[in-house]
């Protein structure tokens, strides 16, 4: 029997040094990870460690997330301190020297991007989830998708600079794809322009930005922590002031909440995707499906 | 204390230069349990302690490796005690796929031993933990390894060896053993989605102290966890601990203890969770009849817990543990605790 296992563990790695012919490339969420499938192609073997329904904050560092950091020649992480929870002990734990800070394998996106909300003066914990670095939520953004892509594009070339011609036509097919559904979805949204959206946590704020939508102020008060019964009812009274037209929200955040704020208020409320999701079954399962599909909904009377 | 002050003094200048370059992590613990009896025969102080402020210091030394420190204020018996708890030099960065340290740290056995007190699940030790790792956990000087293991499924072995001067938690240098704390843990971890999994592991730690007392363990832990978007919906923890001693003349001792702790995510603020946990000396000698005495000794408690934000909790329980002997009852103790936890600085690691 141990002989056996013995000779599994060697199989194993022959196949898994076969399976190296590709590079092996893991992504905190799957919107990384598409920007690295397009613009690596057939040169990568890319993982998404989250699948898109998960809140990036809140996720614990499993031996699922250290084994595949383990193998992996590049991890792309948001950064600007979304997964600040957890990718610094999966990475630790993983024995892999080359995705270590200031390794040539660690590339975080978010240094690349034009940030929203990137507070002034001191940021203390009384402020909630306040992210120091500003607001990680850039991938509903077209621009500021496609900065993060460039910056995987940097990436990839870093690691595999022989195939550069390869990674720029991926970068031109991603950035293609983005114009188009910036165009599509800006086509989608033309009649809403003039009603008010608010979301539950800010977390299409870059969407809303990008495409002009107004928006007045989240249903959390402080951002990361629930809503109180009080912040519910003047959060209501405020949305008939302003007269909010929906209000959007994510699979993750509290439909006993959503319902509460549905009362008192009158205002309707969505539950959209918050990015791209893995498995082509999903109806945001690339840039261009995620964007006109959330446009869809928001102009969905 | 004059000693403990100095420690203090020396420490507390370090955070502030290294702050400004934003190189260390830098973070406070506290940890505060009330209890109060809520029978005559409880042992509960009817006080709110201050269990325990445990400041950590992590950052890269250099670019292969990383630097721990951890100290903490315990109260013992009424008694302030600052004590180092963890120093060790670590790396993820030399051998593949491998994490080793050096220095003094929680031995990387079971599920508690290495986990800080305040991160714990609930707010006292299992019996069977107080008895054979002492009430926060064994710690010791020595080298642990490491090992993710090359297989399809997702394994990791640890092996560690320590001095094993000393057991549990001591104040004293303690006395050159016979044969030094040597342990290994195998665990496997089976994923269900990305994010929830099922995590078991087998133990077993050796040494024999200067006496000549020959202690082996072995365990079995398993972890369960389910989430539903920010809120852990279901967790199930589980330990079973096995102790073989044996003294000079060979006279043996054995016991055994575990527990099963299930908590429930009500949602974001709230949880409730239940533990019931066993122990059992199989050598007790009745000193008249020379007979075993039957003897079993129980634990029973309900939690429900609050959670501020991911930084600050408070968890309030109701706890019943008695023992009984050849069918008699000899313990009970039933008490009500509260416990306030919060962490200042550097946000904590979500472990599964």
């Amino acid at each position: 029997m141990i002989f056996n296992i013995i000779k599994n563990i060697f199989l194993y790695s022959i196949f898994y040094n076969v399976a190296f012919a590709q590079i092996n490339i893991v992504t905190t969420t799957p919107d990384l990870a598409y920007m690295a499938r397009i613009i690596g192609g057939s040169n990568v073997n890319v993982f998404s460690l989250l699948e898109g329904t998960e809140d990036p904050h809140f996720v614990d560092a499993t031996p699922l997330f250290i084994q595949k950091a383990a193998e992996a020649k590049l991890f792309i992480q948001v950064g600007l301190g979304l997964e600040e929870g957890w990718t610094p002990r999966v990475l630790g734990r993983s024995g892999n020297r080359s995705i270590q800070q200031e390794g040539e394998g660690l590339c975080t996106v978010g240094s690349d991007v034009t940030v929203l909300e990137k507070p002034v003066g001191k940021v203390d914990r009384s402020m909630g989830d306040v992210h120091g670095e500003g607001n990680p939520h850039f991938h509903l953004g077209p621009e500021a998708f496609k900065q993060g892509a460039h910056k995987v594009y940097k990436c990839l070339l870093k690691i595999i600079p022989e195939k550069s011609d390869e990674l720029t036509k991926g970068l031109e097919k991603i950035n293609s794809e983005i114009v188009k559904a910036q165009k599509d979805t800006s086509q989608i949204l033309k009649d809403i322009k003039n009603k008010v959206f608010a979301e539950y946590h800010k977390q299409f704020l870059y969407f809303f930005h990008e495409y002009g939508l107004k928006h007045a102020e989240p249903l959390e008060e402080i951002p990361g922590v629930p809503p109180s019964a009080g912040r519910l009812l003047s959060r209501a009274m405020l949305a008939k002031k302003e007269n909010l037209y929906l209000l959007i929200a994510t699979p993750y955040h509290s439909k006993k909440t959503l319902n509460k704020f549905r009362e008192l208020s009158n205002v309707r409320f969505l539950i959209l995707p918050s990015g791209i999701k893995e498995g082509t079954e999903s109806e945001s399962f690339s840039f261009y499906k995620l964007q006109t599909y959330l446009a869809k909904e928001l102009a969905r009377e | 204390m004059k000693k403990e002050f100095i420690i203090l003094y020396l420490l507390i200048p370090v955070p502030i230069q290294l702050k400004a370059s934003d190189a260390v992590k830098l973070s406070l613990a506290a940890d505060m349990v009330y209890s109060q009896a809520i029978n005559s025969n409880s042992q509960a102080d009817d006080k709110l302690v201050m269990r325990g402020a445990e400041l950590s210091f992590y950052a890269p030394i250099d670019h292969q490796f990383d630097g721990l420190l951890s100290a903490a204020a315990h109260d013992e018996g009424g008694e302030t005690v600052f004590e180092l708890h963890e120093l060790n030099l670590s790396s993820s960065k030399i051998i593949p796929r491998s994490h080793f340290k050096i220095g003094q740290f929680f031995l990387g056995i079971g599920k508690l031993n290495h986990q800080h007190q305040h991160d714990w699940s609930f707010i006292r030790a299992p019996i069977h933990h107080a008895i054979f790792f002492d009430q926060e956990g064994t710690l010791d000087s020595g080298l642990e390894y490491d090992y993710l293991l090359p297989t399809p499924w997702i394994s990791h072995m640890t092996l560690g060896i320590t001095s094993g001067h000393k057991w549990g938690h001591s104040h004293t240098a303690g006395s050159r053993p016979k044969i030094p704390t040597h342990y290994f843990r195998y665990s496997q971890f089976h994923p269900i989605g990305r994010t929830d999994g099922i995590e078991w592991g087998i133990n077993t730690a050796r040494r024999k102290d200067s006496q000549g007392i020959l202690s082996e363990l072995l365990g079995f832990d398993l972890t369960i966890k389910f989430r539903e978007g920010k809120v852990i919906k279901h967790k199930w923890l589980s330990e079973t601990w096995y102790r073989h001693q044996k003294d000079a003349q060979l006279n043996s001792s054995e016991q055994i203890g575990s527990y099963i702790y299930y908590s429930y995510g009500i949602n974001e603020s709230f949880s409730i969770g239940h533990r019931l946990d066993g122990y059992r000396d199989n050598s007790l000698i009745n000193s008249l009849t020379q007979k075993k005495i039957n003897n079993i000794r129980y634990n029973n408690t309900l939690d429900f817990t609050y959670y501020s934000s991911e930084f600050a909790r408070i968890k309030s329980a109701l706890s019943h543990d008695f023992s009984r002997e050849e069918g008699v009852s000899k313990n009970r103790d039933t008490r009500f605790e509260m416990q306030f936890v919060f962490i200042l600085g550097s946000h904590p690691a979500h472990d599964f």
